[in-house]
């Protein structure tokens, strides 16, 4: 992943200068992934300010903690990580009720069990769809994701990590990587079905 | 995994693995085959199918942001208050970040101050009474003189009154001082 032969990854050229305390490479660094960071981030939490304030925060602990970063792990893989584990501590602090869902259980804590939700009826399927807001449907069915499956969605459904690169995220087994990631379809499955049957 | 889709098929079912499975085309050619042939005769698995590729395509196809205006400029400003504390700091300067939290302490914790004046006061009336003259050199090439202890003990303290620390609140208090006797003065 890192390097291939002789040819070095640009990220890890990058890196190299970043621990040098060259700002240079690391605004690079954060050009390169504050779009990827954000999105993911925007997702995990309801707020777009604290989103924002939550991408600065990923970016000041990488510039804090770069000397540390592991040459072997993937730069795109650490960011996640970093920010992964800001998302969960925020919504830790700021547990959101949410509105538009009935939950049947109110908590993930295993790794086979399913947080399963069901549709809230009480919407008007019909004048949603003519106002073609499908795209906010889903933000909303995925903002009420438990914090964990929401994440591994996010991660492979939207940034394209894989399962290996999602473990490291999680730093969880390759197994709860998958349970989650069915876990969390599944709902949205459930959740979007009114809509993407008519 | 075919072990699972052909378990999962004799179920009557295909199993909720198979099915994401199949939507991230890590199917074999085989199970693919076998599992469309069930999909072909199975309604309630085909609309699982569709239901799920819909949502992942919409998933797929979700608006992507950059970051809000002035973000790298709010970061920089971030890490350049990082780059500062981070930099080496000079003799000179951390004598004075010393004095400013001396006096910052000095404001914040007045009673604390006041009985640490005292205890220091008594220690030098200890010493003087103790030691009645003090042995002073007033340069490298004169010599030693005895000085009685209670006239370097008022040398110091006006030395201190002086307000080597810049306190502004002791200057005001000078200020009112004045203005108070120029007031006197005022027939």
């Amino acid at each position: 992943m890192v390097a291939v032969g002789s040819i070095m990854h640009p990220d890890l050229a990058l890196v190299q200068r970043a621990k040098a305390r060259d700002r240079a490479a690391f605004n690079e660094i954060v050009l390169r992934y504050k779009a990827k960071v954000y999105n993911f981030v925007r997702r995990m939490v309801s707020d777009v300010a604290d989103a924002e304030d939550l991408t600065q925060e990923t970016f000041v602990r990488a510039y804090l903690s770069i000397g540390s970063f592991q040459s072997r792990a993937s730069l795109n893989t650490w960011l996640f990580r970093i920010a992964t584990n800001l998302c969960i501590d925020h919504s830790r602090k700021s547990k959101r009720t949410s509105e538009n869902t009935t939950r049947l259980v109110n908590s993930y804590d295993g790794e086979e069990d399913t947080d399963r939700e069901i549709p809230d009826l009480s919407f008007d399927p019909q004048s949603l769809l003519l106002n073609s807001e499908l795209g906010s449907i889903l933000e909303s069915a995925l903002l009420d994701l438990p914090t964990k499956l929401r994440a591994v969605v996010l991660l492979y459904d939207i940034e394209g990590l894989t399962y290996e690169e999602i473990a490291e995220v999680e730093a969880c087994p390759l197994g709860t990587v998958k349970s989650r990631l069915f876990n969390g379809r599944n709902v949205l499955r459930q959740k979007l079905a009114p809509y993407l049957r008519t | 995994m075919k072990q699972n889709t052909t378990q999962s098929l004799q179920n009557d079912h295909v199993s909720e693995s198979n099915i994401h499975s199949y939507m991230d085309g890590t199917l074999s050619a085989q199970q693919t085959w076998e599992l469309e042939r069930h999909l072909a005769g199975c309604i309630d698995c085909e609309r699982v199918v569709k239901e799920m590729r819909g949502a992942l395509d919409l998933i797929h196809n979700l608006e992507r942001n950059d970051t809000p205006d002035f973000f790298m400029a709010k970061l920089h400003s971030k890490l350049d208050e990082i780059d500062a504390a981070r930099a080496p700091r000079t003799f000179a300067s951390q004598i004075e970040s010393a004095l400013i939290s001396l006096r910052s302490i000095l404001r914040t914790h007045p009673v604390q101050a006041f009985g640490m004046s005292v205890a220091v006061g008594a220690v030098l009336l200890f010493s003087t009474l103790a030691h009645p003259t003090i042995d002073v050199k007033l340069n490298p090439a004169s010599p030693t003189k005895k000085v009685p202890s209670h006239v370097v003990v008022e040398q110091l303290l006006m030395h201190a009154a002086e307000n080597p620390l810049d306190d502004p609140s002791a200057d005001q208090l000078a200020m009112h001082s004045t203005t108070t006797n120029e007031g006197a003065a005022i027939p």
